[in-house]
């Protein structure tokens, strides 16, 4: 079957009339919840994962990618209003959108902001309908080796592209790793680290984690140390439409960002921030005659990141569906929701169910359009919930992801462990330590500890197959490459800049 | 926080949850390449976090020593913490789910610096209808909503 065939089965399953529904109130939901201050898309998803766990697979999976929009678009719009990243990718998206925003021309902003990063939506969905299908043909051949270094290979990725210190965030993936191994072994059936509790049997849930460290975190953390005060933005917004020279000057920079991103957002680890500022630094180095000078509000700046983010935020998807791996820490809730309706992506899942598969792709596209017939009229809403203070939203989250917890299992256990990451995450804040690397090695750990454990038996204990199998040996010595690439300081010298845009 | 702190705390939350998990492995089998008991690939795993915590903490002990504390503030963290504990004790006993809401939110207001009792139950009533809606009546959590006496 060709493509055009199968995005038929995907629009079949997609169009339906509750699909579409749920994509719509996926992507409000994760709008509204994403739009509001001091949430980022991250605690946005994690907070909004238990009320898909009653739909079908098909369509919470969909619902989760309107979600996953509509949170990423919101961390956009606080950006750019309220000079307020809700994550990291929108980061790039700060200097120029905000002088916009100061400059009355929040407006156009967010309408170029919309319409690049639907377009990149576009490509970069049929680039993952692509990508992941002759991925997913040559993935039928990898054995637990090849799994196993591909993990090693995300892992790694996460490191050396997260921001920060390159060894603190290899000791929250090996963290990670640790607390993902908590509950039953699959292989023996032994039960390791349970500390004589009963409900740690089956593992530390993904959900509370989740939730605990990305929801519950950033509510101590916003109460007790920032002292940001969130409602910057006063004005209003009158005119929404860009004008002629507003499009004309962004084409160029939508068009760049959407190579870039397609490209970056391949690449394991943080793709999308990297995409952003890869953009970012292009824009600026781009001479032209535009009125404003990039960084005091010129369009290109917000036009280049905001695609570039969207369409990377797309080809991350392929390691995930084409084989099981998150590249992210949002692919890594996106792998936890899946888990929890018993699909794990991979090549299996594109054969056995693909209107599962289709469906999803389709959606995201789906997803992407209803954030353009959604946010541009509504924008004034938008606008009103960012002057909502953070004392009347904060218990709103507590509550959420308290029932959240409490409903995926009916155990009140949840609830105390939901506390006990909160105050983690509180503390990996406060001590400068990263959430995503956890998150990742939390997912990742379990399954490297199985294909590791698989590969051996099948080779009675010759360690050396991770080496002599050529695919396996490839993507080790690109880890090693790229472990090797940051200590030279040239290269860290750009991993900086990129990150800051400079 | 100064970084010296933020990472002597790093390396020893690396290296103290490295050990522990080390120690508590050994309780397992180790098996050999072969085949792979329980404990062998935590072990590793402990070892590495262990090597990495204690690079941390020796590359920090190395710093200059920055002393400048920002207070943080313990009050927030201390009522969100018991605003969850309450909630999570009274939502299946028989003083119902919206006892609890109730206290949570009254709890989760006390974080503030300032107490609005008023304020606490305009967010209590609006939150209490949503989550009817969407829990109650949309996920059918299989609690007891109302307290007993109803």
């Amino acid at each position: 079957m060709d493509l055009l065939t199968h995005l038929a089965i995907g629009f079949e399953t997609a169009f339906t009339f509750q699909n579409v529904v749920y994509v719509f109130i996926g992507c409000l939901l994760g709008t509204f919840i994403g739009v509001l201050p001091g949430i980022g898309p991250s605690a946005t998803i994690a907070m909004l994962l238990p009320i898909t766990y009653a739909l079908n697979p098909t369509t919470a999976l969909i619902m989760l990618a309107g979600i996953y929009y509509g949170a990423q678009y919101g961390g956009s719009t606080t950006a750019i209003l309220i000079n307020l990243p809700g994550e990291a990718t929108s980061v790039a998206t700060l200097a120029d959108g905000y002088k916009m925003a100061q400059a009355g021309r929040a407006g156009p902003a967010l309408a170029i902001a919309a319409l690049g990063s639907f377009f990149a939506g576009c490509i970069g969905t049929l680039l993952l309908a692509g990508f992941s299908t002759s991925l997913m043909a040559v993935a039928f051949n990898f054995g637990p080796a090849e799994y196993f270094s591909l993990m090693v290979l995300g892992l790694v990725g996460a490191t050396v592209l997260a921001s920060g210190d390159t060894i603190k965030s290899i000791g929250m993936i090996l963290l990670g790793v640790m607390l993902g191994l908590v509950g039953t072994d699959i292989n023996t059936g032994v039960v390791r680290f349970d500390f004589g509790i009963p409900n740690l049997y089956d593992g530390i849930g993904f959900a509370v984690l989740a939730m605990g460290v990305f929801g519950y975190g950033e509510i101590f953390y916003n109460l007790s140390y920032s002292t940001a005060d969130n409602n910057k933005f006063i004005g209003k917004i009158s005119e929404l439409v860009p004008t002629k020279q507003d499009i004309k000057n962004s084409a160029g920079a939508v068009l760049r960002g959407t190579a870039l991103g397609s490209l970056f957002g391949l690449i394991p680890g943080a793709g999308p921030t990297i995409a952003s500022f890869a953009s970012y630094s292009v824009e600026k180095n781009i001479k032209s005659e535009d009125s404003v000078n990039m960084g005091e509000g010129n369009i290109r700046g917000v036009a280049g990141p905001e695609s570039a983010n969207n369409a990377a935020s797309q080809t991350a998807f392929v390691p995930l569906l084409a084989l099981g791996i998150p590249a992210t820490a949002t692919m890594a809730l996106m792998l936890g929701a899946m888990t929890i309706h018993d699909i794990s992506p991979g090549p299996e899942v594109m054969t056995g169910r693909p209107e599962l598969f289709w469906g999803l792709i389709v959606s995201m596209w789906l997803g992407n359009l209803m954030l353009v017939i959604l946010n541009l009229p509504l924008v004034g809403i938008w606008v009103k919930l960012l002057t909502i203070p953070y004392r009347l939203l904060f218990p709103g989250i507590l509550l959420f992801c308290a029932i959240g917890v409490y409903s995926i299992g009916n155990n009140i256990f949840d609830i105390w462990m939901l506390v006990l990451f909160g105050l983690c995450g509180y503390l990996f804040k406060l001590i400068d330590l990263e959430l995503a690397p956890f998150v990742l090695g939390f997912i990742l750990g379990p399954m490297m500890e199985l294909h590791m454990r698989r590969a051996l038996i099948i080779t009675q204990g010759d360690w050396t197959i991770f080496f002599t199998k050529p695919i396996s040996l490839s993507v080790l010595i690109l880890s090693l490459i790229l472990l090797i690439a940051i200590t030279i300081p040239k290269i860290n010298k750009l991993r900086t800049i990129l990150k800051t845009g400079d | 926080m100064n970084v010296k702190l933020k990472n002597i705390i790093a390396g020893l939350l690396f290296t103290v949850v490295g050990l522990f998990f080390l120690f508590q492995a050994q309780n397992y089998k180790m098996g050999d390449l072969k085949k792979m008991g329980p404990a062998y690939f935590p072990t590793l795993v402990a070892i590495l976090l262990v090597i990495v915590g204690t690079v941390v903490l020796f590359r920090a002990l190395r710093d200059a020593d920055v002393v400048k504390f920002t207070s943080i503030q313990v009050r927030p963290v201390i009522f969100v913490a018991l605003a969850n504990v309450v909630f999570g004790l009274i939502i299946t006993t028989q003083l119902g789910f919206v006892v609890a809401v109730f206290c949570l939110i009254m709890l989760a207001n006390m974080a503030n610096n300032h107490f609005r009792p008023v304020e606490a139950f305009g967010i209590f009533i609006v939150l209490t209808i949503v989550t009817y809606f969407l829990f109650f009546n949309f996920l059918h959590l299989p609690i007891q909503f109302l307290p007993w006496i109803f």
